[in-house]
């Protein structure tokens, strides 16, 4: 099944599957970015966090560096100017990113008493990748302080030269199923919200024990995962009801798959790709069990390796092909930004994505008290949901760029109704 | 800590209110403390910016660009072809697209008011300088004169009332239709005018006539908040 690696010249990296996506939806109030938070149980020094990162981001050559355009792509070149620095936290996190000016960096960094955020462009790497470098920053930054911290899990050692299989792009490895299923084009229930202003950015943040959710999980034999997209598409159906549509859509979640869990690469690039559970109220009244039931067999059914494989290929498809691959990127930006805009925005009702349990060196233990994952401003005036667990802290974040909460309180009140203890923040009403 | 008494949520020290609800936290033993000695919670109070776009370097591709045009065009006018002057037309629009354009790349904080004067002057001194090329001047002071004129009056109008009266979508539109029909009635008095024949309108009033039902139908909508709602729902995509 697996080639040998292809192995990118270092002076520039032609970017990945997905990241060729993002850079074309970028608007004056809108960036494929997303950030990663470490609640750490000190104060944050950040000459210290400078130090930290200026010496880890050489380890990381695909995070370091600029975004330049090409008559056909785009492609990343290594970033040698000072930088990215570390600046105080903002509330309206996530904000656009600019990379149409020569050599910004497509990483922030910021601390806020305890916490260090990082942002990225989703062009360099999905959370995963991105997960992988924050996790050696504070090693790093812990090792500055005094601490005793060895490499393992995400932390990788600074002093070694990056794998090759690390700046792959790992899509083209694996996309090669001899079958090429049709995308999923459905019209899909969309929430409808009062925007915000240009720079403003919602969160509501709930944190809960793992264990407690996982208990919830076992007594309705699913895993956490097919729990919380049940519930939040319970949020969607009651929120469509509530709105007395004309007719009822479909409702979809739109949610991103680890495929390093499915065909293995050391990638710190993007090797994600979607699935779409969903309720269709057309056909009847569900109630929680059945969707439930639901979300359990859509899952077992498509998230395997052959599904998987036949859904890279398709999307590899249209980058392999010759006479796509001879038109101008000004067209290609019109194209798959309209594409974009008026079909893969519209196949799903929300965004969800789970990080799963994030493990650290047993040593920066005692020094964390938890991890945040933010999706970023949606394209479109709906909802994200970003889960990640650590060391039984279950958080689920919800991002948004409307004034309405209703899905988030629907969502955070069925869990409640379930038997969870849910604490809620919120950057709202500050 | 406290409780949403709607949500039942537990919620952060920093909120007076629940985020999913709206619900006012009423704590007594908050209340005992002073507002200010609330927790700061671990959001940041500050809100970011992004750095502008420094489009400079675009701005000077676009400048030379324009600027070899307009001299090779004037030296093979000069020295070559001069049986006319052809190349005003061409030097016009390269001057015309520059002042378009790349104002605002050297001056991103240009005001919006001098931009749109600059673009409306330009516009005016482009179709001007064409009166050298057709031998006369009439139709510039009897018809692109005063249609441009008015077109800018009435841009200047929309773009202050979008800026402190409404941005709204239903706005917009609105604003849009009603230029329309009034700029269409005003360029078909102007070419009766410039042709000699009496001023009466025909094909312009069909037009503004579909404006006016349509601007009629659409304050009528964003009068009636249940009206708005109901079309809102109905029409979304």
């Amino acid at each position: 099944m697996s080639k040998t690696f292809h192995t990118p010249k270092q002076d520039w990296y032609p970017l990945d599957l997905s990241a060729i996506v993002y850079p074309t939806l970028q608007r004056k109030d809108f960036s494929s970015v997303y950030r990663l938070s470490v609640v750490l149980k000190e104060e944050i020094q950040p000459e210290i966090l400078q130090q930290a990162i200026d010496m880890t981001l050489p380890r990381f050559p695909t995070y370091k560096v600029a975004m330049r355009k090409g008559l056909f792509w785009r492609f990343l070149e290594p970033n040698h100017r000072p930088g990215p620095f570390v600046q105080p936290d903002v509330k309206n996190f996530c904000m656009p990113m600019s990379f149409k000016t020569k050599g910004r960096y497509l990483l922030r960094f910021y601390y806020h008493g305890c916490r260090i955020s990082m942002e990225a462009h989703h062009s360099l790497g999905d959370g995963n990748g991105g997960m992988h470098l924050l996790n050696t920053i504070i090693a790093v930054y812990l090792r500055l302080l005094g601490h005793k911290i060895p490499n393992g899990y995400l932390v990788l050692d600074i002093t070694k030269e990056p794998h090759p299989e690390e700046l792959e792009d790992a899509y083209l490895r694996y996309s090669n199923s001899k079958f090429r299923p049709p995308r999923p084009m459905e019209k899909t229930y969309r929430l409808r919200g009062t925007k915000e202003p240009f720079f403003t950015f919602h969160v509501i943040h709930g944190h809960m024990s793992t264990e407690d959710v996982l208990e919830v999980a076992r007594l309705y034999k699913c895993t956490l995962t097919e729990y919380l997209n049940a519930v939040l598409l319970y949020a969607l159906l009651k929120k469509q009801k509530e709105d007395k549509p004309f007719r009822e859509l479909p409702v979809k979640i739109a949610m991103p798959v680890n495929l390093r869990r499915f065909f293995p690469s050391k990638t710190l690039r993007n090797f994600i790709t979607m699935v779409y559970p969903s309720i269709d109220p057309r056909l009847g009244d569900y109630k929680f069990e059945e969707i439930i039931t639901q979300v359990h067999h859509y899952m077992r059914y498509y998230i395997n390796a052959k599904f998987l494989m036949g859904d890279i290929t398709t999307n590899a498809a249209t980058q392999r092909n010759p006479l796509i691959r001879i038109v101008p990127l000004f067209i290609k930006d019109y194209v798959v930004k309209n594409f974009y805009k008026r079909v893969q925005d519209r196949n799903s009702s929300a965004g969800l994505t789970n990080m799963g349990t994030l493990q650290v060196p047993k040593e920066m233990l005692p020094h964390i008290h938890r991890f945040d994952i933010y999706m970023g401003i949606p394209y479109s005036s709906r909802t994200n949901c970003a889960i990640i667990s650590y060391n039984n802290i279950l958080t689920i974040n919800f991002a948004s760029c409307i004034k309405e909460t209703v899905v988030e309180k629907y969502f955070f009140q069925k869990l409640v109704e379930d038997g969870v203890k849910v604490t809620i923040e919120s950057n709202r009403m500050n | 800590m406290s409780y949403c008494v709607e949500c039942g949520v537990k919620l952060d020290d920093s909120l007076t209110v629940c985020p999913l609800c709206c619900t006012p936290v009423i704590n007594p033993n908050i209340l005992m403390k002073e507002k200010n000695h609330l927790s700061p919670g671990s959001f940041s109070p500050h809100k970011g910016e992004v750095e502008p776009m420094n489009k400079r370097d675009v701005g000077l591709w676009l400048s030379i660009v324009f600027g070899s045009t307009i001299l090779s065009c004037f030296l093979l006018n000069l020295l070559v072809f001069h049986h006319n002057l052809w190349s005003i037309p061409v030097i016009g629009a390269c001057i015309l697209l520059w002042l378009l354009f790349c104002p605002r790349m050297f001056f991103p904080k240009l005001p919006s008011a001098l931009s749109l004067l600059v673009s409306g002057l330009s516009v005016i001194f482009y179709e001007y300088s064409l009166t050298f090329l057709t031998q006369e001047d009439s139709w510039f002071f009897h018809l692109a004169f005063p249609i441009t004129l008015l077109a800018l009056i009435l841009i200047s109008i929309v773009g202050i009332l979008f800026h402190f009266v409404s941005k709204s979508l239903l706005t917009t539109v609105l604003y849009l239709f009603i230029m329309v029909g009034i700029l269409c009635v005003f360029i078909e008095l102007s070419i009766d005018n410039f042709l000699g024949l009496p001023l009466k309108i025909f094909w312009s009033a069909i037009v503004f006539s579909v404006c006016a039902v349509i601007s009629i139908a659409l304050i009528s909508i964003m009068s009636m908040q249940r009206l708005r709602e109901t079309v809102r729902k109905r029409l979304h995509f």
